[in-house]
């Protein structure tokens, strides 16, 4: 097993697991908690990146948000741009990355926020791309189609570069002598007249010390891929079998090249949800008691299934191969797949849903190590997303015991080598292995 | 200790960005970068300590181009930018800090007010109940731009538009009641969704559908600040507003402008001492030589163009088209803020030249002296007028931020004209508590503004 790969974390600045008894000393509404896991998973796990996923609007079916509200589940979310801020202040190294879409933005009020948080992040700031809209909450009486979603992120994005573009680098002078701030001749009105989006510009701060924040995307259909392929310098993708990430990897890689894109200036990454005990049969004890909490139930996971389907499946038989007819295609692009894939009834697809589930890796802290080092060097790369509420139970066994057996065999990150979180992600010699092999060692 | 409570808010005019004053400032140590947050962290810790009630960020969405048609002079001297998104430093400033309030301007033409109902009310749980904001309706054609909107809206119609959107907000904020959230572990129950109501708003300029996907905050709502000064922004303010900061430079227009904000709350149905005036003003110490004197080591022709930029952004319009040595009168400006504090200093009409040239060491109501001489003038003002407090602008380097916090602040603090600040109290809390208004009347009162 000789395939390095980079650890990212996954979560969200939500209620899931206010039940937890990590939330009796912290309170999930405030950032010491993220504070102190962030720190962890930086100073001690090495991880490249915190990815928060976001939503603005509490989810519903049918205009029924009642059990979203009623277990704290899907779209009970803070907004994680403040969070993010507040995080730069007490780390130094590991990438920030922020969920917003291109369809309630603005664009140069996003341009804005990124580019400062850059700043005041020292070069750490990161974009997770997405399209959903803000449906009533925004005035917005009908929908777009997907096709026309990613049409508008395509501009949307080209806009927001020029503007992070309308200073060059050395246009700030802070000439004392002369009283001179800037260099004007250095300084570019964007003047930007699109099919969706207008916007004059420039930027009213100087460019950031990354440029452009880390871009990152999780499309899964065609048009999504598309995109990805063409704009993303991380992937993130929910699959289910190593053979299914490979597949995708290989996919993204090769349209990549169509376009004349280096497929190694993108990471992909596949989510997991470790169980991680002193023993397997206590790690699997964990998963039966996480699924027996009072608000992992049937009515969640039915819940979770129709809003993110489009698609209400409260009435449907449980106990059948679940149904994939009339489901809201722009809604639900890979969802259905992940459980068809598996055959899953609907009682399983629903309970899989309460869970937020993902690829399950379970066992002791080398077996699980063992298990994600078996599944990258099968995949190739590039990293692994572990997916889960951010807190001490969660966190410290992936720092404090996960983390170590894999830099003893030299597969992660063992130190940061520079200060942006772009030249972090994409340096080839970020584990020790990969130091070594790259100076023709033999292992 | 005698009298009421004075509040002291700092009002950074420049923004989060240096502006010319902070950057080319000898003062300012080289090390210390305009573009992190340390410096900003630095100086508000010195306002926490010391009693300063919150501060205020102003912002612009745009970079001005009034003198020459051209961003060029502003861009060169960095005159009213840079500009960085105080959203983005309020929660690092509330990370380091433990009472004071950090009110970020926000414009209603720029953000969605779902977004920005949101953003508040997840930085009112982040800082713990401290978060303010200062509320704009409006800027530079160029912000506008930006924006892809061809101009702004006209000015009496963003107030029309802000009263909605304010309203809206509110809406948002009040759309968990409270003892929704009840957290029960044993029955899995977090909320009571029977206690969760959507807002429904369709209004003239803004749809809603709602509840907020953020549940109820620390202060229930932010703290409302607000600056216009207009009859419109008046209304407003009685309306909407929870503090107004203005700039006065006699005892008398500060006592009517307090007036008539007041008689705007009462005629809004809200108590008067609902809403806190506070007046810009600008201490310099004795003992800190020269301290609002900006020494600016460029010569004086780049003086004049510093100026003239200025004065252009202020004005809004292009005074390259102007005579230099000619009064300037008769083009409208007579009653804008800055010239009134020119024509009362010397009673005749000033020529644009020597405007322009004031402009780089400007300030409004310059209270000099030794500390406890400014701690007096300050006194008399506030109980001659009556209330509420001072909005303190002055130089944004930690020089001067340290001088005026421990001489000024402190010996107000000292004289018990200043509370100690309180980290158990909610910005809300803290501003309700001096004046004896119940700080509960309105949160949770959505609608009951009329």
């Amino acid at each position: 097993m000789v395939t390095p790969f980079r650890l990212i974390w996954f979560t969200s600045f939500g209620a899931r697991h206010w039940d937890a008894l990590d939330y009796t000393h912290y309170d999930w509404r405030r950032p010491e908690i993220y504070r102190d896991m962030a720190r962890l998973l930086e100073k001690r796990g090495g991880f490249d990146a915190i990815v928060f996923a976001d939503g603005p609007s509490v989810a519903t079916i049918d205009g029924d948000f009642g059990p979203f509200v009623k277990y704290g589940l899907d779209g009970v979310y803070n907004d994680p741009v403040p969070l993010l801020a507040a995080l730069s202040w007490h780390t130094e190294r590991i990438g920030l990355v922020g969920t917003l879409s291109t369809s309630t933005y603005p664009p140069f009020l996003l341009a804005r926020l990124f580019a400062t948080l850059d700043h005041m992040s020292s070069g750490r700031a990161g974009w997770n791309l997405v399209t959903s809209e803000g449906g009533p909450n925004f005035g917005a009486a009908t929908h777009m189609s997907k096709q026309e979603r990613y049409d508008r992120a395509d501009e949307y994005l080209d806009l927001v570069e020029r503007l992070w573009d309308s200073w060059e680098p050395g246009a700030v002078l802070l000439d004392r002598a002369s009283g001179r701030f800037a260099d004007p001749s250095k300084v570019h009105e964007t003047n930007f007249e699109g099919r969706y989006f207008r916007s004059r510009g420039p930027m009213t701060l100087p460019r950031s010390p990354q440029g452009h924040p880390v871009i990152m995307q999780a499309g899964g259909s065609d048009r999504g891929r598309q995109f990805a392929a063409r704009h993303a310098e991380i992937i993130i993708s929910h699959r289910n079998s190593p053979e299914a990430m490979k597949d995708f990897r290989e996919d993204l890689r090769a349209r990549m090249r169509t376009m004349g894109r280096d497929p190694d200036t993108c990471k992909i990454f596949f989510t997991v949800r470790p169980f991680i005990g002193d023993t397997l049969a206590e790690a699997k004890a964990m998963r039966t008691n996480a699924l027996s909490s009072p608000t992992i139930n049937l009515e969640v996971g039915l819940a979770a299934l129709s809003a993110r389907t489009g698609r209400d499946y409260r009435n449907d038989p449980l106990d059948e191969p679940l149904r994939t007819e009339a489901v809201d295609e722009a809604a639900s692009a890979g969802i259905l797949e992940q459980h068809t894939e598996r055959g899953e009834t609907l009682r399983e697809a629903a309970m899989s849903e309460a869970m937020k589930e993902t690829f399950v890796v379970e066992g002791d802290p080398r077996q699980v190590a063992e298990r994600f080092a078996e599944v990258m060097d099968y995949v190739g790369g590039d990293g692994l997303a572990i997916r889960e509420t951010m807190m001490p139970s969660t966190v410290l066994p992936i720092t404090d015991r996960v983390a170590p057996v894999l830099r003893e065999m030299g597969l992660v990150r063992d130190r940061y080598a520079h200060e942006t979180f772009r030249e972090n992600l994409l340096d080839p010699a970020f584990a020790a292995a990969s130091r070594t092999v790259a100076a023709g060692g033999v292992r | 200790m005698s009298g009421k409570r004075m509040h002291i808010a700092w009002f950074s005019g420049h923004g989060v960005g240096p502006g010319q004053s902070t950057w080319s400032d000898d003062r300012l140590p080289a090390s210390l970068r305009w573009d992190r947050p340390d410096a900003y962290v630095e100086m508000t810790r010195v306002m926490d300590r010391s009693g300063v009630d919150f501060l205020v960020f102003a912002d612009t969405l745009g970079i001005p181009d009034l003198y020459r048609g051209s961003i060029d002079p502003y861009l060169e001297y960095a005159i009213a930018m840079p500009k960085m998104d105080p959203a983005i430093l309020a929660p690092i400033l509330a990370a380091t800090t433990s009472s004071i309030g950090i009110v970020p301007t926000l414009t209603t033409t720029f953000y969605p007010p779902y977004l920005l109902a949101r953003l508040l009310a997840t930085l009112d749980h982040v800082t713990g109940g401290r978060i303010g904001w200062n509320i704009v309706t409006g800027g530079i054609e160029r912000g506008a731009q930006n924006f892809g909107l061809a101009a702004m809206p006209a000015h009496d119609s963003r107030y029309d538009m802000a009263d909605e959107y304010v309203e809206l907000c509110e809406k948002l904020w009040a759309s968990w009641e409270p003892g929704a959230v009840i957290e029960d572990p044993v029955t899995g129950v977090f909320a009571d969704p029977g206690k969760v109501h959507t807002v429904d708003h369709a209004g003239e300029h803004y749809a809603c559908r709602g509840p907020l996907n953020v549940v109820p905050s620390p202060q229930g709502r932010p703290f409302l600040v607000q600056a216009g000064s207009s009859p419109r922004g008046i209304e407003f303010a009685g309306r909407h507003a929870d503090a107004v900061i203005t700039n006065k430079n006699t005892i008398e227009d500060m006592r009517a402008f307090r007036e008539r904000i007041r008689a705007s709350a009462v005629a809004a149905g809200r108590e008067p001492d609902a809403v806190k005036v506070f007046f810009i003003v600008s201490p310099v110490l004795a003992e800190s030589p020269d301290a609002l004197q900006v020494e600016h080591s460029a010569g004086a022709p780049a003086r004049l163009q510093m100026g003239l930029a200025q004065l252009s952004a202020a004005f809004g319009t292009d005074l390259s088209l102007l005579p230099l040595d000619e009064p300037i009168t008769g083009h409208g400006f007579d009653r804008n803020t800055i010239m009134e504090q020119f024509v009362s200093d010397g009673g005749e009409v000033p020529t644009l030249r020597q405007v322009a040239e004031r402009m780089g060491s400007w300030v409004s109501m310059p209270f000099e002296g030794s500390a406890d001489e400014i701690a007096d003038r300050m006194e008399y003002v506030f109980d001659e007028v009556g209330g509420d407090g001072f909005a303190i602008r002055g130089h944004w380097i930690p020089d001067y931020v340290n001088d005026i916090c421990t001489h000024v602040v402190g010996t107000l603090v000292r004289r018990g004209r200043i509370a100690r600040p309180d980290p158990a109290l909610t910005l809300r809390r803290r501003m309700g508590a001096c004046s004896g208004v119940t700080p509960a009347t309105r949160s949770g009162n959505s609608a009951g503004l009329g």
